[in-house]
């Protein structure tokens, strides 16, 4: 479970983000919309630990991410939209390497199976530079999940993706969730967080538009019955009415 | 159309200028651009004022028409092997990748393009002129700074234009199936059969160099040699470049001048009238350029070239145990490019076997081996004092992935100890080596000598373990700088570059001098204090190696400090407030 009170980051007098209280159960998927600069991906990656917050408490599982961040970071994993891996060290190098900080004794029988299911077997000796951006990802991805964390957090986990990739992506995203994990997805593409999300939370400016399941944020800025998410984001993040989309004849 | 690529470039230099006035408003890279500007105005200073800078003696050319010899020698070598025997590739103007992005599908010729890269060339030739002229300028020419100036300019862009030429034949000959191999034995052929009709037209002319001859006679020979017979005739077209730089006066200069115009016009219109297509090359020459830059200024890699061909692991990594091993292991992986284990060893025993052969027998003394062995303690105190610097694979090649490294659940200090073993493992083993090669290869050169095997061994021992030592403290400084001062560490695509950065530069090394004295001084008092009282009651050979334990003990200790404080450092570092600076 993921547990975040009065989080505010603040770059000299710049608000990145404000005041922002929220939590995920185990088996929910936020999902972290808004537009340009509302403060995305700077709050992921104070729940990662990445950044300290100025203010404010992040828990995961109950363990204090700026108190107890060993007993924290051990449990999460952050996944950024673009994948950061050494360019020298080939793909298995990789799991070896994690597996020795997160202390994984299992991890030769568990980077196999993380291997097969994203498809890299065939590249456990590869290095990055021979992988194309997809394979990169899911690399970024098998060495977030070798340590089985519970906590997840997505940063734009669709980019660069081919079709098939953004469908194994959704699928993986959704059974993550279903089985037991909390997990944060941040993303532009309000269609993929209209399919795999359970939550929602808007941000604008840093600070909290909307916060709660799909269904009430839908009840709160729906006008009208079939409206879409794309509707109420507009709704919810411009002041001038949204224009409807032009649609191919 | 060049009005609008002239707009573009003069844009761009003064954007890039108001950039840097507009960062000297932040403290830090004021006091850089303070310092930087006052050890360049120093510097110019010294060259301004004979007799306070570096020595005059043998760059004041006694001998003109020598002097205009070896120069043009040196340009026909220079146009030669950099035009027409190394290079590779076919014809590639080098542009930027927002520039072919640009300007390839924008209406503009292939001359357009052409002059506009020449004149951003001529950007950095200038830039050339200046620093060579700062250097050189006030030496020659009767203290005619100009002449100097405009010689400087005419060799550097004539050697410019007559390279693009050359890649411009070479794509010519590419086309025509001529391969690099057909090109280079065309070129040998043609220089062979050009000597030997020089050698064989001057024979009799040219004077016979004594053997045993010294300096004087053999520069004497060499003038001889290149003033009579054929050579002259060789040389006209690269004399007639450089003359202009060796004009003693005004007069003399500009009847100089005009010949020299006149090749570099020639070379002009061979470029700008080439039918020769470079777009293809230029693209993939900017793709790998950009990714070179972008990897060397990440500083993922050394040296910006990612690795082509996975690297053997140094060792197994078992999954648990102290994680900072990992980071060793892993950053071996990275210097297993460029160093292995087992090559180290391999080094070892040629080194023991070598000196078992020049020892064999009746030789006990060698004065070949025993420059071997100096040269290897000049590397080992070289490597002591700049080996941190050559041997980055640590946070410096790391800190773009502080990301990454901030999101593993460890204490910080483990990070910082594991970022350093590679290095410090790395560099011991060099200097170890090193140690070995010396102890080895200096001999006594007789039984009265005070360097008796048992004082060579005591030394190598004392060396072995206190040297590595040292290194630890010595990496751990640019470490902590990386830590402390991340954004005086170039480290992304868009940090401090310029007379700023140079000034931060030179801060750094007096910071690392200054601490290194500081934390060298209680190691120093503890390993004299040692080797005094362990003399009394053993040999000085076994007490030096006692000393250098303690004096290691101490050194270690001051670094498990650092270290600590660098990790409680590491756990603080905010990327963002990095990002935003």
């Amino acid at each position: 479970m993921i547990e975040i009170a009065g989080l505010t980051k603040l770059y000299g007098d710049f608000v990145a983000v404000s005041d922002l209280s929220f939590a995920v159960r185990p088996g929910e998927v936020l999902g972290l919309v808004g537009p340009n600069g509302a403060g995305k991906t700077t709050t992921l990656r104070c729940l990662a630990g990445i950044i300290p917050p100025t203010r404010g408490s992040i828990a995961i599982n109950g363990a204090d991410l700026l108190l107890d961040p060993r007993s924290a970071k051990g449990q999460l994993a952050f996944f950024p939209d673009e994948p950061k891996l050494f360019d020298y060290l080939t793909v298995w190098q990789h799991l070896i390497f994690i597996a020795r900080i997160y202390q994984v004794t299992d991890y030769a029988t568990r980077g196999e199976q993380l291997l097969t299911e994203l498809e890299l077997a065939d590249k456990r000796d590869a290095l990055p530079a021979e992988l194309s951006r997809g394979m990169k990802q899911k690399l970024a991805i098998a060495c977030g999940l070798l340590h089985s964390p519970t906590a997840m957090y997505f940063d734009e986990p669709l980019t660069g993706l081919d079709p098939l990739g953004i469908r194994k992506m959704k699928d993986s995203i959704v059974r993550r969730g279903r089985e037991g994990g909390a997990i944060i997805l941040s993303s532009h593409l309000l269609h993929l967080v209209e399919e795999i999300c359970t939550h929602l939370l808007i941000l604008k400016g840093g600070k909290m538009i909307a916060y709660g399941s799909l269904a009430e944020i839908k009840q709160r800025f729906a006008s009208e019955s079939g409206a879409s998410l794309e509707d109420m984001f507009f709704r919810a993040t411009t002041d001038a009415p949204a224009s409807p989309p032009i649609l191919p004849q | 159309m060049i009005s609008a690529l002239i707009f573009l470039q003069v844009q761009s230099v003064r954007n890039r200028l108001g950039a840097r006035f507009r960062r000297l408003k932040n403290p830090k890279y004021l006091i850089g651009g303070i310092i930087g500007a006052l050890y360049l105005a120093w510097y110019i200073s010294l060259l301004a004022h004979p007799g306070t800078g570096p020595t005059t003696s043998g760059l004041t050319a006694a001998d003109p028409l020598l002097a205009e010899n070896l120069g043009a020698l040196l340009l026909l070598v220079a146009m030669l092997l950099m035009g027409w025997v190394f290079p590779n590739e076919r014809a590639a103007l080098a542009f930027s990748e927002a520039e072919i992005n640009f300007l390839f599908p924008a209406p503009i010729t292939r001359r357009e393009l052409i002059n506009y890269k020449l004149i951003r060339r001529q950007i950095a030739i200038l830039f050339s002129v200046f620093f060579l002229t700062l250097i050189w300028g006030r030496w020659r020419n009767g203290g005619h700074v100009w002449i100097s100036a405009l010689g400087w300019w005419t060799i550097l862009s004539t050697l410019d234009l007559h390279m693009l030429a050359a890649s411009f034949v070479r794509s010519m000959l590419f086309d025509r199936g001529i391969t690099n191999l057909r090109r280079r034995i065309i070129i040998f052929v043609i220089l062979g059969a050009t000597i030997g009709g020089v050698c064989v037209w001057s024979w009799d002319q040219w004077p016979n160099l004594p053997p045993g001859a010294g300096f004087n006679e053999t520069i004497d020979w060499l003038k001889q040699v290149l003033s009579t017979g054929a050579s002259p005739y060789v040389l006209y077209p690269f004399r007639l470049v450089v003359r202009p730089y060796f004009s003693p006066d005004a007069i003399s200069f500009l009847h100089a001048f005009a010949p020299a115009l006149a090749i570099l016009a020639a070379h002009y219109l061979v470029v700008i009238r080439a039918n020769v297509a470079f777009e293809e090359a230029s693209v993939e020459y900017s793709q790998k350029l950009a990714t070179r830059v972008a990897a060397a200024l990440d500083r993922r890699v050394p040296g910006g070239v990612a690795p082509r061909k996975a690297k053997r692991a140094p060792f197994t990594l078992a999954p648990v145990g102290l994680p900072s091993i990992a980071f060793l292991w892993k950053n071996l992986i990275l210097a297993g490019n460029f160093f292995s284990g087992r090559m180290f060893f391999r080094i070892a025993i040629f080194m023991v076997i070598w000196s078992s052969v020049v020892f064999s027998g009746e030789h006990t003394h060698s004065p070949g081996a025993s420059i071997i062995g100096f040269i290897c303690i000049a590397f080992l105190f070289m490597s002591v004092l700049i080996g941190q610097n050559m041997l980055r694979f640590d946070f410096r090649a790391d800190l773009n992935m502080a990301e990454q490294l901030l999101s593993y659940p460890l204490p910080g200090w483990q990070i910082v100890l594991g970022e350093i073993l590679a290095p410090l493992v790395t560099l011991a083993a060099v200097q170890w080596l090193l140690i070995l090669g010396a102890a080895l290869f200096i001999q006594s050169p007789d039984a009265s000598s005070p360097l008796t095997n048992d004082v060579r061994v005591s030394m190598a021992i004392t060396a072995a373990i206190l040297i590595p030592a040292i290194d630890l403290i010595m990496l751990i400084i640019p470490n902590a700088v990386a830590v402390v001062f991340p954004s005086w560490v170039r480290f992304d695509k868009n940090a401090p570059r310029g007379i700023e950065n140079f000034g931060q530069n030179i801060i750094l090394v007096l910071g690392q001098l200054v601490v290194m004295a500081v934390a060298l001084v209680p190691a120093g008092l503890v390993f004299a204090l040692v080797a005094f009282l362990a003399n009394f009651a053993v040999a000085m050979t076994i007490a030096l190696p006692l000393a250098a334990l303690a004096a290691a003990a101490m050194l270690v200790g001051e670094g498990t400090f650092a270290i600590r404080l660098l990790g409680k450092a590491f756990e603080r570092f905010d990327l963002s407030s990095e990002i935003t600076n």
